[in-house]
């Protein structure tokens, strides 16, 4: 019994730990070829955007700060996956979440910390979960594939919060189109604050406390609790599901719901966090798309994310340093290592998949 | 170990103390195994007794970790199937390996094609496709596409793959799981007839019915080892059913005598449309009392399925009554009706019985996760759900590591009897059964009988839907035969046989049709 529970433990490690971090090391081999083509010396530069990262606490702390909303997108992704659904909508759902937890930051003003910010979470928990909801009612009422109708409603998004930011909430004077900025008592409060050896004067702030915190109830939700069994189960198998008198269709729109919220909740770490504290559309495009590739690489693993997001925050904090010092390495070099990333772990876990029906079937 | 040794002087194949390992499980024990040409070999043995493995490695799918194989007295290395084509050792799944939209010639030159200077003569492989299948007793249109085809024609294209190959020695592993009636009396056929052109035959089973009526010598295995080879005139059901258990086997299912209570459930005019207005379920009308067992008979897809998932709340009835015990449910749904004490045993374990990638403990409240004895309001009870399953795996007696070990790794009959231990376990009113002991082995197939002859006995109304008439017979006490949605007739148990029933079921003859109601709704109808 032990070595059979070991010998699937080891399984499951090799597939769900050694292939991502295999193809994490063929993206940085890949990466630094092109850079070599580039004239620089990759070793040099990813030495140095290690020490950007990890040379410091500061490192640390901007690296943690760019990892946040990779987290929550991600979370969209791998928290439909649990129910069997494909979430490719995290990008529009962090919009409407995002325009939605600006709005509650710059209209009840006059509400304290912390209820004006745990309220901004909420709507943009909301905001989220309603353009993620939308998708999984069309799925069980019309039969419309997910994939598609959460491609499309992304479109919708952001041309909606285009229009609302620019046309309701904008002031003519101001060049780039922005919110209003959100009230004091909705600032996310930095992790210096919270922590005293944090470095002061970085942005990493207590939205990554609540990434941490959101991954931990997410498997509490979905090993421990009844909603989490009859999500699994839908995911899973349906067709048994349906026998054990699970309502596959509230559950497919609750799952998209949940999901969305989190795409949702993606910009808080930007809008509330320290800086600008205004919702600025153009600065977060992208953030919905990457996250189905940290989801992917996270193995759809609450904890395994958190990684994934947190290589992703490494990868764009380095890329924004190392400029300074290798000007011809442009900074799409991430980009083309994160697409990297992706294309290698899809392989290497199917031939990692192929490596274990081997061994499986040599005993 | 029994032995008959001197039965073939002269074996073409002899497998010496075969072992093989798999992670966790001996799946072969140091096994010998030989067939003499040109006789039909059968190799029986409980699910997971080793018999696919041992004829796996002889047609080298897998490697062997030690052991011998000789072939015509010659020590042989079978590598990989190519190795074993070429000894002319051919094997016929399972699950078939054909691709459906291809035409039957391209399905069976796929790999040995006949060309001429790299052009494809597919007349040519027409012709020997023919040939082959008159040869052995059948007609095929070599032209057909393979999709179109029923499973038993299908069945047909994987053997004149194997012989299209030239092969002189065929595997087949459980010809006649996926075969109707008919189709296992053809197969028989053409086995006889590869028989009579000198070709040797491996079967692998486990029913012994077919054992007894198609081989010479049988090869019985139990847990990996093999537990002797019988010559078939020399054994019997009996002794073959014994040694695969390695117990004493009950055939015949002790019926006790059971009080018939109070009436339990009281369907009346049930009707089932499907989304094209047809009637897969019409005007049927049964009521089942405590302690009694209701069978319906039938040729599969003659809307027993359709009654069934309406009457368990997976689907609706388009127009009838429900009551049981006196209220009405017929339009409740699954959980509702668990409420109520109405168990469910599906007939597809794996589309509808159980999650293969959960767990033993969470298949084991699967559809009873919302009762206060395992959930609260949100959160699951994980340590009583745990306490439950291992009590369950105890008394039902699951082969698994732990409960926590996931559904995939049990055998097809522990998952069932997983199934059963869970609907059983929650002390049901009635219990709807729907093909329960489907491709579960002997020893399975008694304990799932015994347990519920046990609810009968209880007190428990069972409704008990199977396509195999045994079955029925020995543990209904009424059996109504479905047909075409219908009920065309309704017995006493010990007032019909297997024949009578099978008359029925074809649907040439029928009883009057207020007879039938009259009798499905029991005596208790005779009052109103």
């Amino acid at each position: 019994m032990n070595s059979e529970r070991r010998r699937e433990l080891l399984f499951n490690l090799l597939l769900n730990g050694a292939a991502p971090l295999i193809a994490i090391l063929i993206a940085f081999a890949i990466g630094g070829l092109v850079i070599t083509f580039l004239g620089t010396n990759p070793f040099a530069f990813f030495s140095k955007m290690l020490d950007l990262n990890f040379g410091s606490m500061r490192g640390v702390s901007q690296m943690i700060y760019r990892a946040t909303p990779y987290f929550f997108t991600a979370m969209a992704l791998s928290f439909a996956f649990k129910a069997g659904l494909f979430n490719i909508g995290a990008e529009g759902q962090m919009f409407i979440g995002g325009l939605a937890l600006a709005w509650v930051g710059f209209t009840f003003t006059w509400l304290p910390f912390p209820i004006l910010f745990v309220l901004c979470l909420v709507a943009g928990f909301l905001g989220g979960a309603l353009w993620g909801a939308i998708p999984g009612y069309l799925k069980v009422k019309r039969g419309a594939h997910e994939v598609i109708t959460t491609i499309m409603m992304n479109f919708i998004a952001v041309a909606m919060v285009q229009y609302i930011v620019q046309n309701h909430f904008m002031d003519p004077d101001w060049g780039i189109p922005h919110t209003p900025s959100v009230a004091k008592g909705a600032y996310a409060p930095s992790l210096s604050a919270i922590i005293p050896w944090f470095p002061q004067g970085t942005r990493a702030n207590i939205m990554f406390l609540v990434a941490i915190i959101l991954a931990g109830l997410t498997l509490v939700l979905l090993q421990r609790t009844k909603l989490g069994y009859e999500i699994r189960a839908t995911g899973l198998n349906p067709s048994s599901a349906e026998y054990a008198g699970i309502n596959i269709s509230s559950r497919t729109v609750m799952t998209m719901a949940i999901s969305g919220g989190f795409a949702g909740m993606a910009t808080a770490n930007f809008v509330l966090g320290p800086g600008s504290h205004y919702f600025l559309k153009s600065e977060y495009g992208g953030i919905g798309f990457s996250g189905i590739a940290v989801g992917l690489l996270g193995r759809n693993n609450p904890l395994g994310v958190i990684l994934a997001a947190v290589l992703f925050g490494f990868l764009e904090n380095g890329a924004l340093g190392v400029q300074l010092y290798f000007p011809n390495v442009p900074r799409q070099i991430v980009e083309i290592m994160q697409a990297i990333i992706l294309i290698t772990l899809v392989i290497v876990l199917e031939l990692a998949r192929k490596f274990l029906k081997r061994l499986q079937k040599r005993g | 170990m029994e032995q008959d040794n001197h039965l073939q002087a002269d074996p073409l194949i002899r497998m010496k103390g075969i072992t093989k390992r798999f992670p966790g499980v001996l799946a072969n024990d140091s096994v010998d195994f030989s067939v003499g040409e040109g006789e039909i070999h059968a190799l029986v043995g409980e699910n997971g007794a080793g018999k696919t493995t041992l004829m796996k490695i002889l047609y080298g799918i897998y490697s062997k970790d030690s052991g011998r194989i000789y072939f015509e007295d010659e020590l042989v290395n079978i590598e990989d199937p190519k190795a074993a084509s070429e000894l002319g050792i051919g094997m016929v799944h399972q699950h078939f390996m054909l691709v459906p939209p291809l035409s039957v010639v391209d399905n069976i030159t796929l790999g040995s094609e006949i060309a001429n200077r790299g052009i494809l003569d597919r007349e040519e492989g027409k012709k020997r496709i023919k040939e082959l299948a008159n040869d052995i007793g059948f007609d095929i249109d070599p032209e057909a596409t393979v999709a179109d085809l029923s499973v038993g024609v299908r069945q047909r294209i994987e053997i004149l793959k194997v012989l299209f190959r030239e092969a002189e020695v065929l595997i087949l592993d459980e010809p006649t799981a996926v075969l109707t009636p008919q189709e296992v009396e053809s197969l028989y056929n053409i086995l006889n007839n590869l028989q009579e052109q000198g070709k040797t035959i491996i079967f692998i089973t486990h029913k012994l019915n077919e054992v007894m009526d198609l081989a010479d010598r049988v090869t019985v295995m139990r847990d990996g080892k093999e537990v002797g080879t019988k010559e078939i005139q020399k054994t019997s059901k009996n002794e073959l059913a014994n040694m695969m258990v390695g117990r004493e086997v009950l055939l015949r299912v002790e019926k006790e005598k059971a009080e018939r209570g109070e009436e339990l459930i009281r369907a009346k005019n049930l009707t089932v449309t499907n989304d094209k207005g047809v009637n897969i379920v019409e005007d049927i009308s049964f009521s089942i009392r405590e302690g009694e067992v209701f069978g319906v008979a039938g040729v599969q897809g003659n809307g027993q399925t359709e009654l069934i998932e309406a009457l368990t709340g997976i689907d609706d009835f388009s127009s009838g009554t429900v009551e049981v015990n006196g209220s009405n449910i017929t339009d409740a749904d699954g959980q509702e009706l668990r409420e109520e004490g109405i168990g469910h045993i599906p007939e597809d374990r794996l589309d509808r019985g159980m999650i293969t990638e959960f767990t033993v403990t969470e298949n084991f409240v699967l559809g009873y996760h919302t009762f206060e004895r395992y959930s609260s309001r949100l959160f699951l009870k994980l340590k009583e759900m745990d306490r439950h399953a291992e009590e369950a795996v105890e008394e039902f007696d699951i082969k698994t590591p732990s409960v926590k070990t996931l559904g995939e790794s049990l055998s097809g009959g522990n998952q069932q009897k997983l199934i059963v231990a869970r609907e059983l376990s929650q002390q049901p009113k009635l219990l709807v059964a729907a093909q329960p002991t489907r491709g579960i082995d002997v020893g399975a197939i008694e304990f799932v009988h015994e347990r519920l002859m046990k609810e009968r006995a209880r007190g428990k109304g069972l409704l008990l839907v199977s396509s195999e008439l045994d079955e029925i017979m020995s543990l209904s006490d009424r059996i109504a035969v479905m047909y075409e949605g219908e009920f065309t007739a309704v017995f006493d148990s010990d007032e019909t046989t297997k024949e009578e029933l099978g008359v029925y079921m074809t649907g040439s003859q029928r009883q009057d049709t207020e007879e039938v109601r009259r009798k499905a709704l029991g005596k208790v109808s005779l009052t109103e």
